[in-house]
């Protein structure tokens, strides 16, 4: 399918809103357009890359463009999110480490959402599907803090 | 009930949902997938919820307390318990919120002795036993000709602004006085009647058997919709402490209107008037939980309000259905000045008169007798003929019967002086052009009488604990000096 081939491109929730809306769009314009002028509609729509990632991709199935770009769009659209709150600014190559770990342990079709919050110190926080898993450091720290108070209680 | 943060909730139970829309007071969120009904639900923002129910799309909340209005994206919490109360006698003379805590303050009872779930299953048929014991509402017309049992559901209706309410608060301070317990459910009330409705209570001293239970017309439609609920749980409280215990709903119409914006919000499919097709489920599960119990009582008294006097209405009728009678306020009689406005001949007391003496229900049976003729007599006097002696001394009689059923909205008549003042005008002691007008002060007479002197207590208690009326009438005759003295009659 033409989503899996841009799965590469689409690792956070947003991007993956930007792509299925192009895709959506690119599908759109292209209903009317001669073959021609195909290449030139989808590098509007999809930039330079990702237009040629999709011109590169010959589908099995004989489905048109049109076709392709449509069910893609709809695929991306409801790729499961998992959240995920860090405490430093995600880079692109905490993001890229990020998703490529989410991937191979949870799924290949699978998008993040990121949020930065500094208070959990470090560490992270993680949402999927309903459940919610705290690895921070915050916790660990509150967790110290009060196993240490307990423990001088009992000493008391 | 003690709600624990939305980080605990999160931390403890592992599980988080986002709310994805908004619709009023409810909202829809994914999400919490081990979520149970009627679970009490955590918001990040601080607000509470309950599940309402579960679809494929996701978990429906009801919100119950909103500090700020919920957001699509707001996450959620579960508590992993249901919706509770924590009760404990110290509810006793309070005014609270239909989540149990304190009216105004929103802080919590102190010294809470247990904890029990606001959504309840009704207890089985085995628990419950007859209704034998009667149940005094301190209103004469009531106690006389439409007399209640304790464990008894009657329905109080009639239109807005007649007269519903002044019979709830009299019966609420007669039982409360008898040593019962009172749990008032103020559905949508106004601050002001709130804050009305305490000094009543206090005023007439009777605060410390009472639990006032509100929900404001500014509340959301979840907490609202509860605070029935919440009535009958403490109700039930109080119950298993083996009190008898008086449940008032005021109002179950506007109860059912909340409950419908709740419904026509979660997309249920609307019936008669807009209503859901559980709106009787939701009244009878309620009404269920009241009857004589082998530990207990809990005697309801529901009120419903109508529109142009249509005592057909949905609502009403549904009440009517699952309840054991109902008094019905006339808006006619109303306008002709009779307090209470109750119409004898459209109320019914299915279980109430089982649980009278025999005295009683010969008296009973008697007076409907006779207000049935009166009104008959009183059709035939539109022909204009001539009228005999003893029509006329009938139609004395009903005027004095009528007065004596006029009773001030504060005042509460025991149940023996309702039966001697009847006595007394059934063997016509009170006579002359203005007997109607003595009502009133023989009437505070006698219960002055009956409160501060054991002997003339002792003397109407015998009176009503004989087993024959024509006994009874003949002794009221034969001791018609004393009481006329005691009365400040002529002839004394």
């Amino acid at each position: 399918m033409l989503a899996d081939q841009l799965l590469p491109y689409v690792r956070t929730e947003e991007e993956a809103y930007w792509i299925s809306e192009a895709l959506a769009t690119a599908a759109q314009v292209l209903g009317g357009k001669r073959s021609g002028e195909v290449t030139k509609v989808l590098a509007e729509h999809l930039g330079k890359e990702l237009a040629e990632e999709v011109l590169g991709y010959r589908d099995d199935e004989g489905e048109d463009r049109v076709t392709q770009l449509k069910s893609a769009s709809q695929a991306i659209a409801v790729l499961p999110v998992v959240a995920l709150t860090v405490a430093v600014r995600p880079t692109e190559r905490l993001v890229n480490r990020v998703i490529a770990w989410l991937r191979q342990h949870v799924g290949m079709h699978v998008v993040v959402r990121l949020h930065y919050s500094q208070p959990i110190l470090g560490g992270a926080t993680v949402e999927w599907q309903g459940r919610y898993v705290d690895v921070s450091l915050r916790k660990k720290l509150s967790q110290y803090i009060e196993e240490k108070k307990l423990a001088e209680w009992m000493r008391l | 009930m003690s709600i624990v943060t939305f980080e605990q909730a999160l931390e403890k139970n592992g599980e988080i949902g986002t709310v994805d829309e908004v619709y009023g007071s409810l909202v829809v969120a994914s999400g919490l997938p081990s979520i149970t009904p009627n679970e009490l639900v955590l918001f990040e923002q601080g607000q509470t919820g309950m599940v309402f129910s579960l679809t494929q799309e996701g978990v429906e909340i009801l919100i119950l307390t909103q500090s700020q209005p919920i957001q699509v994206g707001t996450r959620a919490a579960r508590s992993a318990r249901p919706l509770t109360l924590k009760l404990s006698p110290s509810l006793l003379g309070k005014s609270v919120s239909a989540l149990g805590t304190l009216w105004g303050s929103g802080s919590e009872i102190k010294g809470a002795k247990e904890e029990r779930m606001i959504d309840q299953e009704p207890l089985p048929l085995m628990s419950r036993e007859l209704v034998t014991q009667p149940f005094v509402t301190g209103v004469t017309m009531v106690d006389l000709v439409v007399p209640l049992g304790k464990g008894q559901r009657e329905l109080v209706v009639g239109d807005h602004k007649i007269g519903k309410t002044s019979i709830l608060l009299q019966s609420m301070i007669a039982h409360a006085r008898r040593g019962g317990i009172v749990v008032y459910a103020g559905v949508a009330k106004r601050s002001t009647e709130v804050a009305t409705l305490e000094q009543y209570i206090k005023t007439h001293e009777v605060d410390g058997q009472v639990v006032l239970v509100f929900s404001g017309s500014a509340d959301t439609a979840g907490l609202i919709y509860l605070t029935p609920y919440t009535a009958m749980t403490m109700a039930e409280y109080f119950r298993d402490q083996k009190k008898d215990v008086l449940v008032v709903f005021d109002d179950l119409t506007i109860h059912a209107k909340f409950y419908r914006e709740i419904s026509l919000l979660a997309r249920r499919y609307p019936g008669r008037s807009a209503y859901p097709g559980d709106i009787f489920s939701i009244h009878a599960k309620l009404m269920e939980r009241a009857g004589n119990f082998a530990n207990g009582s809990i005697t309801a008294l529901p009120v419903a309000e109508t529109v142009m006097g249509n005592i057909a209405g949905y609502i009403q009728t549904n009440l009517m259905s699952m309840t054991d009678g109902h008094i019905y306020f006339d808006a006619d009689l109303f306008n002709q000045a009779k307090r209470p406005a109750i119409n004898p001949f459209l109320s019914v007391t299915r279980v109430g008169h089982q649980t009278q003496t025999s005295l009683l229900r010969q008296l009973s049976r008697e007076l409907s007798n006779f207000l049935v003729n009166l009104t008959k007599l009183k059709e035939l006097l539109h022909f204009g003929g001539e009228l005999t002696d003893r029509v006329k001394r009938g139609l004395d009689k009903g005027e004095l019967i009528e007065a004596l059923f006029n009773q001030p909205d504060d005042l509460v008549v025991p149940l023996a002086v309702s039966g001697v003042l009847l006595a007394v005008v059934w063997n016509e002691m009170l006579s002359g052009p203005d007997a109607v007008a003595q009502i009133p002060e023989v009437r505070i007479r006698l219960i002055d009488a009956y409160g501060h002197d054991q002997g003339w207590r002792d003397y109407m208690d015998g009176l009503m604990g004989m087993d024959n009326l024509e006994t009874m009438l003949t002794k009221v005759k034969t001791d018609s000096q004393m009481l006329n003295s005691l009365m400040g009659l002529k002839g004394s």
